[in-house]
């Protein structure tokens, strides 16, 4: 009987059922990969814009920095001291904010410094030197 | 039994080692074919998407889940709509569609219970244990049920094995 019956199941097996469609994987793959996409750009865009505003460049770019090429002391500025000598620096307002509070005579410096190579406008017309001139 | 997700690697064996049969099972209970598909598909996309956790069993889950809907159709359909016989949903290895039909038919006359058992055990190649634990039916009644299953098919086909020999020509008992 049990010969019988395999033998028979044998012959249901010479059946194939359809197949069905192809397997929907990317139905599914799709949404995960755009889930993977968008938080990867989340990331990107975060730490980004992190690193961007932690950065001297943007500070010196959104605070309008004094840009000076030499800081000497004004015992150094008066003494003529030699460039290896000099320290260069780009200070922004806030550094200069910062250091006015806490450094006076290192402020004075870091102006006195910069005022050779910083001219005031003369035709910039809200400029006191412009004013000056005309009067 | 924990409930677990499987991975989608998982659930593609699944699909291409049994989605035939459960293609074929889903078929067995209403004649349109694209209801069927769609029954097995969406089954599969929720285990793709982890929309639901499976048993240790998958596959009674998946036989469960292709049912189910399947009989909410069937309810609110007429009951005694034929299947559609002329589609095939079983093709024959050496080209017998007339036997393919044949079995079709015999299938879709079974009791649902036996029909299940039968299409498990031929088609998914699960063993009378497996099927036990897999729908939560004694071991004695599934064994009971795939018999007179069984036996009812080897009546129905009779005329297509009488020659003693299938298209594939091997000789049968």
């Amino acid at each position: 009987m049990q010969n019988h019956d395999q033998r028979f199941e044998e012959f249901l097996r010479e059946f194939e059922p359809t197949r069905p469609q192809a397997f929907p994987e990317m139905l599914v793959a799709n949404p995960w990969n755009w889930q993977r996409l968008a938080a990867a750009a989340i990331v990107i865009i975060a730490c980004g814009s992190g690193f961007w505003f932690a950065s001297p460049r943007s500070q010196h770019l959104s605070t309008q920095s004094f840009q000076q090429g030499e800081i000497l002391s004004p015992s150094q500025a008066f003494a003529g001291s030699s460039p290896s000598s000099r320290i260069n620096r780009n200070y922004s307002r806030a550094e200069l904010q910062r250091l006015a509070l806490e450094d006076p005579a290192k402020f004075d410096a870091a102006l006195f410094a910069a005022a050779p190579n910083t001219l005031p406008s003369f035709t910039h017309p809200g400029s006191l030197l412009s004013v000056l001139a005309k009067d | 039994m924990t409930p677990y997700k499987l991975g989608p690697e998982a659930v593609r064996q699944l699909y291409e080692r049994h989605g035939p049969a459960l293609l074929a099972y889903a078929r067995s209970f209403g004649p349109d074919r694209s209801q069927a598909e769609d029954a097995v598909q969406q089954v599969f996309l929720k285990l793709l998407r982890g929309e639901t956790e499976t048993p240790d069993a998958p596959l009674a889950y998946l036989y469960r889940a292709v049912r189910n809907p399947a009989l909410n159709r069937r309810r609110t359909m007429k009951r005694d709509a034929p299947l559609e016989m002329a589609e095939h949903w079983f093709s024959h290895r050496g080209g017998n569609q007339e036997a393919a039909l044949a079995l079709q038919s015999s299938l879709a006359e079974l009791p649902d219970e036996q029909r299940e058992v039968v299409i498990m055990r031929i088609w998914s190649g699960l063993t009378l244990d497996e099927i036990s634990s897999a729908t939560g039916t004694p071991l004695n009644t599934v064994a009971s049920r795939y018999r007179y299953g069984l036996e009812k098919l080897r009546n129905r086909l009779k005329p297509y094995r009488s020659s003693g020999r299938t298209e594939t020509g091997r000789t049968e008992d």
